[in-house]
């Protein structure tokens, strides 16, 4: 899917190899939306969400690469770009 | 006692003797052990204003509690010294067999100090000590000198050992043990400085813990929890995953810290790079760049003793194999415009065999090549992208040869003998190499470097959690950003001195609290959260207070001007600028945080509150 309409997923570290692509093209929506999207997409990146609908701790998310933030009820406009990385910065 | 010996072994080169010291519990439960309990025994060991490369200058190495038991990742120990780059407090970790050696030996600490007249290991063995020479490994790089050690003495001894780098006092030399490095400040230049190659240990003497139904139970739940998601990133992956991750978010070093971006990070992890040889990893992971990468491990990984984890990731090289870090490849590829990654891994295996700080190196290099660019050295070729050269000076800095020797000596000084406006951006914090995050792209790490204690450090303060978390805007600094970096460093504290691995930190739901429930099946004290809470903030202020005494004034905590005056040139970082006065902001509200005035000086009660007024030299 690729449109004005639609935002792009773009998967690093640990996202990127549980989701096995770098970037994911999706229907503008919410985060939680979004989320869903990829989990459909990528049914082998089963830890994603936890049992109670929020955001595994082990990732994080970035808009556009700049803010970081994790409510899942945060609405992207489409062409803007959810960054999904691994929570654990350090090394 | 639990969980301790309650001695450390103070051993004298000079004179070849040495003799028992005790540690009361009323010193251990307020330090710990690690980097805790040996700025505890700095204070009291080392002379106000020693030279760090003078005989008097104290070396200390620190077990602590937790070594010994089956708890995950505890194998480590810390050696501390006054750094000879940055004429500060110093502590680095390293880990493995060397530290559960040492604690069996029968010491909580061992504290050297005078030198040796010839080139000397000093092997202790169950509270004994013998001087031996070591001139058939003198010159011998850190693996050889093991290797040739354990075949004279035999598999039961651990050996703790310097490189020709630490032999020629370059003052970021590293002490090795098992190919991992106690690696920042120049530890290895204090241990050269004393004509030690090598202390090797062994014993057979176990320190009982209290509880240990409990250490055992508690043990199989921190090792189950450490297979989970919280470590997939190092266990699958290992460090060098944040490459990529860090130039998305424009906040990769490049080119000595001129760009937060580097154009071919890609290629440098995917291959095709000047020799187009393959970076193959040893340890089976998946790719990181795109499904045709190469960037695939080979069939085992590397764990340190009593680890679960397994961070290490092995890559096969033109030159071998060659264990390599995030702070490695960005030090040695993009801070030095290097996108070839077999010539990275050829300057991280050249490091490994001098025994050098990978950062600290790759940082110093990066420095030379913009003074180059900038005509302000005749150089031997050095340009951003020139791998030869590159390699080349890695060699010369080991050997301490033309312009190797100037930056042995590290940026700081190196830039004070240049001139010009080579201090302006010669890459250090209080003398020590800035590592692989770029200060203006975030800045609660930026925060972190100008008031570390050793300088410029991303192990001491975990600041850049806060940057890379919904809590602060890591483009823009403030002083709530200030006080979110005071608990990183405080738990950073904990575990460094408990000792456990940070790589273990997402495990813990609640470190502090978890950390007492271990700390009281080890030692049968009854702690608490609040009280290791204390600990840590006590810690952290002990070494800020070693440092005053050694000269430190406000105007070290600080980035040098480049980071000040220049905005990035990536918009990915929305050319993002540090103000002098928003970092001079966050310091101010970093200093009230801790209890400290206005000048970072620490007021009175503030030492009677966190039970240091007791404490040597305080």
């Amino acid at each position: 899917m690729m449109g004005a309409e639609t935002v792009t997923v773009e998967f690093l570290g640990i996202p990127r190899q549980r989701a096995g692509r770098t970037e994911l093209a999706v229907a503008a929506g919410t985060i939680a939306e979004i989320l869903s999207a990829v989990e459909r997409a990528c049914p082998a990146f089963t830890d994603l969400m936890r049992a109670d609908g929020k955001l595994a701790p082990q990732y994080t998310l970035s808009l556009n690469g700049k803010r970081f933030l994790r409510d899942l009820d945060h609405e992207l406009a489409p062409g803007e770009r959810l960054l999904l990385l691994s929570a654990d910065a350090g090394g | 006692m639990f969980g301790y010996h309650g001695r450390y072994l103070r051993v004298d080169l000079t004179r070849g003797n040495c003799e028992w010291m005790p540690l009361p519990e009323n010193v251990l439960r307020r330090f710990i052990g690690g980097v805790g309990l040996a700025t505890y025994l700095m204070h009291r060991e080392c002379p106000p204003g020693v030279d760090p490369l003078a005989p008097e200058a104290p070396l200390i190495f620190c077990l602590s509690p937790l070594v010994g038991t089956p708890l995950t990742t505890s194998a480590k120990f810390a050696v501390v010294a006054k750094s000879p780059l940055t004429q500060r407090l110093n502590d680095a970790l390293s880990s493995s067999h060397f530290a559960i050696a040492a604690k069996k030996a029968g010491l909580d600490a061992l504290v050297i100090t005078g030198a040796c007249s010839q080139p000397s290991t000093l092997i202790i063995q169950d509270g004994e000590i013998a001087l031996v020479s070591a001139a058939d490994v003198w010159g011998l790089s850190p693996p050889e000198t093991e290797a040739r050690l354990t075949d004279q003495l035999g598999p039961r001894f651990q050996m703790a050992v310097i490189g020709p780098a630490g032999e020629n006092l370059v003052r970021f030399a590293t002490i090795s043990h098992d190919n991992r490095h106690a690696g920042r400040g120049g530890l290895g230049a204090v241990m050269g400085s004393k004509k030690l190659k090598a202390v090797a240990v062994a014993g057979s003497q176990l320190v009982e813990v209290a509880d240990p139904a409990g250490v055992v139970a508690a043990a199989r739940d921190l090792s189950k929890r450490s297979f989970g998601p919280a470590t997939a990133k190092y266990r699958e992956l290992g460090t060098v995953a944040n490459l990529l991750t860090f130039n998305r978010l424009a906040a990769l070093p490049t080119r000595n810290f001129q760009q937060s971006t580097f154009a071919e990070a890609d290629k440098l992890l995917s291959g095709g790079g000047v020799r187009g040889e393959g970076f193959r990893s040893k340890a089976g992971s998946s790719p990181l760049t795109t499904n045709d990468s190469p960037l695939t491990s080979l069939p085992v990984r590397r764990s340190c003793a009593a680890c679960t984890i397994g961070c290490e990731h092995i890559y096969e090289g033109s030159a071998g194999e060659v264990r390599l870090e995030y702070e490695s490849l960005f030090a040695l590829g993009p801070l030095c415009g290097i996108s070839d990654r077999d010539v990275v891994l050829r300057a991280a295996l050249a490091c490994d065999q001098w025994g050098m700080d990978t950062i600290s190196t790759g940082a110093s290099i990066a420095f030379a090549m913009e003074c180059a660019e900038k005509g302000l050295i005749n150089d031997i070729g050095l340009r951003f992208g020139e791998y030869a050269a590159m390699l080349q000076c890695v060699d010369l800095i080991g050997r301490r040869e033309g312009l190797g020797n100037l930056l042995a000596e590290g940026t700081r000084h190196a830039a004070s003998v240049i001139g010009g406006d080579a201090p302006d951006f010669a890459p250090h914090v209080k003398g020590l190499e800035i590592p692989g995050y770029e200060p203006r792209a975030l800045q609660t790490m930026a925060l972190g470097f100008a008031v570390g204690s050793r300088g410029a450090d991303h192990n001491r303060s975990g600041a850049y959690e806060v940057d890379f978390s919904e809590r602060a805007d890591r483009l823009h600094g403030t002083p709530d950003s200030a006080r979110l970096a005071v608990e990183t460093e405080d738990r950073a504290a904990l575990m460094d001195s408990l000792i456990l691995c940070k790589f273990l930190r997402g495990v813990f739901t609640d470190l502090f609290t978890e950390s007492a429930e271990l700390l009281t099946y080890v030692t049968g004290w009854n702690v608490s959260a609040e009280e290791l809470h204390a600990s840590a903030r006590r810690i952290v202020t002990a070494k800020k207070l070693f440092n005053i005494r050694e000269g430190w004034t406000a105007a070290e905590d600080t980035l040098p001007k480049r980071f000040l005056s220049e905005g990035l040139p990536d918009s990915g970082s929305s050319n993002a600028v540090l103000p002098r006065e928003r970092l001079e902001e966050m310091i101010q509200a970093y200093y009230a945080a801790r209890g400290w005035d206005r000048q970072g000086y620490v007021p009175s009660d503030s030492i009677r509150d966190l039970s240091l007024a007791e404490v040597p030299t305080i």
